[in-house]
């Protein structure tokens, strides 16, 4: 199954011993706010896995650049929350009204509380910016 | 225009028919809206069309295969051109 969204194809791959693969692939833009969103978003999953195992997140399986950048996941089933409750008439930013249940309040609120108190070490809980480097 | 340009010789070849590429993967797809403003466009202009882009998926999902060892998986792939929410963030 191959999906297309605004800033990648999902693909999933299914190996032989029944374990899935998300695997996501992007034009390789580096220097760009999506390629670095990646990266971050590839950093925060590593460290994650390494300091809280227990917070439920996708696996994070590696990275690489071809002619695209793909980075492979866990494949999670489900819909996400913006599939499932945003209006698909989609009103102007900031003038949607969602409503999700109760339970799923508390759930994110589960995560975010771990999230923010993982013990990840200060050292490692930045990440510089390329301004940051340059000075700019 | 641009969008039509890039993606109807791609939406033609993919949702009329499933076809059967050189390296037996049975491709088909359905597209729901909008897939001018999802990542094909883009991602089809960078790699130069249709057979590219076929052979790049090929080659990212045999990179799957090879970092797990494993040898089998559905020789079928099925693109589902989603909902745009960019216009979003606009």
């Amino acid at each position: 199954m191959l999906y297309t969204w605004t800033w990648a194809i999902v693909s999933k791959v299914c190996f032989d011993d029944g374990l899935c693969w998300a695997v996501k692939m992007d034009q390789n833009r580096p220097d760009s706010i999506f390629g670095r969103a990646i990266d971050f978003g590839t950093s925060a999953a590593d460290l994650l896995q390494r300091y809280c195992p227990r917070i439920p997140i996708n696996t994070a399986r590696g990275c690489g650049v071809h002619k695209l950048r793909y980075c492979f996941t866990d494949w999670v089933q489900g819909e996400t929350l913006f599939d499932k409750y945003f209006p698909k008439e989609y009103p102007p930013m900031g003038k949607a009204t969602i409503t999700i249940p109760q339970k799923t309040v508390s759930s994110l609120a589960e995560f975010v509380y771990n999230v923010t108190t993982c013990p990840i070490p200060a050292n490692e809980s930045k990440t510089l910016l390329r301004s940051d480097l340059i000075g700019g | 225009m641009r969008w039509l340009r890039l993606c109807l010789p791609f939406l033609l070849q993919w949702t009329a028919y499933a076809m059967l590429s050189v390296d037996n993967t049975i491709w088909t797809g359905t597209v729901a809206s909008k897939q001018e403003d999802t990542a094909l466009p883009g991602i089809i202009s960078d790699l130069g069309g249709i057979r590219e882009l076929k052979a790049e998926v090929v080659f990212i999902l045999n990179k799957a295969l090879s970092s797990r060892n494993s040898t089998s998986t559905r020789n079928a792939v099925h693109l589902d051109v989603g909902y745009c929410f960019q216009g979003l963030f606009r």
